[in-house]
């Protein structure tokens, strides 16, 4: 039976309904680090110029996710600990 | 820092502006605050712990390049976003096998603690993070839950769509999904009963009867304090067009508000958030997400949630009584 199913049924019905992000931005910035003395995160552009995030991308409303996006990766409940499990 | 200094850890990745925006209100209020992630483990993160050397059950440190926290003082840990190193430039055993020994060795050094309070414990909200457990602690503590289907079964689930249409599917867990290098995710969409063939049978999916909805709403619940947001939109899946949403603060009914502090007590998390769908006849529907995300609610509505976390961090204790 689990033979069966697996040829006849080898990938989740589910997968047919995801869909692409409606838009994506892409943040400014290059690198990221963490700062000794505010323990906030730095961003620099390539130049190496320090840029201004303000709140954007903490969701969702303004870089309505992807790889570039921040927040919306978990934005559907998940904890990357969990994700071996 | 000095050694009287409670810090409080805050582990995720290096990206992380709603982790940023909780330290930075953790800095004006002045309280320690020790920044790590578990990927960094090496030169840039070392853990030490003892046991069975001191009155103390477990005593250690935890060090960053800027940055030690005795163990034993830790207010509160605030688990946000934290990489676990993967070992990619190891064969596969060996990597398996480090990641392992990070898990259980860096984890288990800090599940130890018993101090701190955690926002939250990372093994409860595991815990919380299935679906099916999620809907039905919310029926029994008193939230109204949208007739939902989890199953595998073809026939059950075109039976289910036919009784309760329209009818949505939801991925039972996100994971991250790329096609043709674009990221992709699950949206809320009517699903027709022809649409659902023999492919369900590789794993359950969840169906859930849409519920006619006056407005969404997302409601960070932070301790005893509770932010509910109302999303308007007209959207099915408010997520589709964040430039078509607009926002405003509302208050939820007191027996709605013990509700949600009863699932997270339930859950064991200090924190979480919910999305509620509003009817047209004012009743609220639980649906899911308690770990969603508001740091732009924030920015839109002015609620100052980062520091209600803050005051939370510092407090390193949930007012109110458990239930």
């Amino acid at each position: 039976m689990q033979t069966a199913t697996r040829t006849t049924a080898p990938r989740p019905w589910g997968l047919r309904r995801l869909g692409p992000y409606p838009n994506t931005v892409k943040m400014p910035f290059t690198t990221v680090t963490v700062d000794p003395d505010t323990q906030v995160g730095v961003f620099r552009d390539a130049d190496g110029h320090a840029v201004e995030m303000g709140k954007h991308g903490t969701s969702s409303g303004t870089s309505t996710t992807t790889t570039t996006n921040l927040d919306s990766k978990n934005d559907q409940g998940s904890d990357q600990d969990s994700q071996q499990d | 820092m000095t050694e009287t200094d409670r810090p409080v850890l805050v582990a995720t990745e290096p990206l992380d502006l709603t982790a940023d925006m909780v330290i930075t209100e953790l800095n004006r209020k002045g309280a320690p605050v020790v920044r790590f992630n578990p990927a960094d483990i090496g030169t840039d993160l070392m853990v030490s712990a003892q046991f069975g050397v001191c009155p103390a059950p477990v005593v250690g440190q935890l060090r960053t390049p800027s940055r030690t926290a005795d163990l034993e003082h830790v207010r509160a840990v605030y688990w946000r976003r934290p990489i676990w190193p993967a070992f990619e430039y190891l064969e596969a055993d060996d990597a398996r096998y480090a990641t392992a020994q990070v898990r259980y060795g860096l984890g288990g050094i800090l599940y130890a603690l018993d101090g701190p309070l955690w926002v939250n414990h990372p093994l409860r909200d595991v815990a919380a993070d299935y679906k099916p457990a999620q809907l039905a602690v919310a029926q029994r503590l008193g939230l109204t839950v949208p007739p939902t289907l989890v199953t595998n079964d073809p026939d059950k689930a075109r039976q289910f769509t036919a009784v309760h249409g329209p009818v949505i599917a939801k991925t039972l867990r996100w994971t991250p999904y790329e096609r043709d290098g674009i990221p992709m995710t699950s949206w809320a969409e009517p699903v027709a009963t022809d649409e659902i063939d023999d492919t369900l049978l590789s794993a359950p999916h969840l169906f859930q009867a849409r519920v006619e909805k006056a407005a969404d709403l997302r409601v960070l619940v932070v301790g005893r304090q509770v932010f509910a947001v109302r999303i308007d939109s007209g959207l099915l899946d408010w997520r589709t067009d964040y430039d078509a949403l607009s926002y405003s603060v509302v208050n939820l009914p007191g027996c709605l508000e013990k509700a949600l502090f009863a699932v997270l007590d339930h859950f064991g998390l200090a924190s979480g958030s919910f999305d509620l769908v509003q009817d047209g006849d004012g009743e609220f529907h639980w649906l899911l997400n308690p770990n969603g995300q508001w740091g732009w609610l924030e920015e839109k509505t002015g609620l100052e949630m980062s520091a209600a976390i803050a005051d939370l961090l510092i407090r390193g204790e949930l007012d109110g009584h458990r239930t």
